[in-house]
């Protein structure tokens, strides 16, 4: 179930299909399809009766096997993972969440300190963490000579972004502010800041239509920057 | 075989992410150029492949972005593979760049590395 959507969106829909459907359809497992992963909306989809959401963008793989747990199904028997094909490596290939080169398909391992995109909304915990250098430690393969590179050139780049950011605030200039974010979005990537990460794409799509929203979710993105340089600065 | 590889990026991150994981996971000899400009410029040195990334412009802004370099690298050679390397994962940008010439479109997320080592190899 798609979260926005004209006329009547995912939230609505969700808590119309729990109240007025007959049994058993009043029980069909929901998931959310979101670009958000803002506690306060994810809490809203949980409220409405949604069963487990997938962040959007999404890969093949997350929506399978979430859709495998909902429906009680195993998850090893229901995706087997791609051809090898590398033209569509990038888009079906399972993650590498354990340090191995991904050669056969692999069940993702939930991160600890991310939302997992499988969870169901009971047992989701939002951590106080937004870097996770899990990935970092696994590109950089536990070099943490290599690992302090990277955490460095993050942490340099960080000024520059400030102060073009602050510009482009001041002037309202949504093509810059998208820019910006848009290019640090790989930054994010590297020191595990997926929160962050999605919270850019959702700033980028705001900057798209002009919408003042835009500046709000740039104050929460500022404060997740804020906590990565505190978290960072102990292991750089 | 051992290639020539050009990465542009004009990302410091990126360069070196793409620079490391090249170097370490293949036999290659990696170039690293930090504007399209400066790749075309270098083109006489036969690369066997290019890894351009889609947005060149946040170290100079008068940089051409990744389109315009592709188009520039295809006249004066077409034959050559170019992978567009980038954080838009929309559709409309993958088919624009496989239409102006881009062998393969791989988008920036953590397989991202891995995939373009194997298409390297490939």
């Amino acid at each position: 179930m798609d979260v926005q959507m004209p006329v009547m969106n995912g939230i609505d829909a969700t808590m119309y299909i729990r109240k007025n459907m007959p049994p058993p359809k009043n029980k069909i497992p929901i998931v959310a399809l979101t670009a958000s992963v803002l506690r306060a909306d994810l809490d809203l989809c949980f409220a409405s009766g949604m069963t487990a959401y997938v962040p959007k963008p999404f890969k093949p793989w997350q929506l399978i096997n979430t859709i495998a747990e909902v429906t009680g199904r195993d998850r090893s028997k229901v995706y087997s993972g791609t051809d090898g094909s590398n033209k569509k490596a990038h888009m079906d290939k399972e993650p590498k969440e354990n340090g191995h080169a991904n050669k056969e398909p692999q069940q993702a391992e939930p991160q600890k300190s991310a939302p997992t995109a499988t969870a169901s909304f009971s047992s989701y915990e939002l951590s106080d963490n937004v870097t996770n250098l899990d990935y970092l430690k696994k590109f950089c393969e536990g070099d943490e000579k290599r690992m302090k590179k990277y955490i460095k050139v993050y942490l340099n780049a960080l000024p520059a972004f400030h102060k073009n950011i602050d510009a482009a605030i001041e002037t309202k200039d949504f093509v810059e502010i998208a820019l910006h974010v848009h290019s640090f979005k790989p930054k994010w990537m590297m020191m595990g800041m997926k929160q962050t990460n999605e919270l850019g794409i959702k700033i980028d799509q705001l900057c798209k239509s002009q919408n003042d929203m835009a500046f709000e979710h740039i104050k929460t993105l500022m404060k997740d920057i804020h906590k990565s340089v505190k978290e960072l600065e102990v292991v750089s | 075989m051992v290639k020539k590889i050009f990465v542009v990026d004009d990302d410091e991150m990126m360069a070196m992410a793409l620079e490391d994981h090249l170097t370490n996971n293949t036999l290659h000899e990696i170039h690293v150029f930090r504007t399209g400009e400066d790749c075309i410029k270098n083109l006489r040195l036969q690369p066997d492949v290019i890894i351009l990334d889609y947005n060149l412009n946040s170290v100079e802004k008068e940089a051409a972005n990744g389109m315009k370099i592709l188009e520039a690298i295809k006249k004066l050679n077409r034959d050559v593979p170019v992978i567009l390397f980038s954080s838009q994962d929309a559709y409309s940008v993958a088919l624009q760049s496989i239409n102006k010439g881009a062998t393969q479109y791989v988008i920036k997320d953590e397989d991202a590395f891995d995939n373009i080592v194997a298409i390297c190899n490939a």
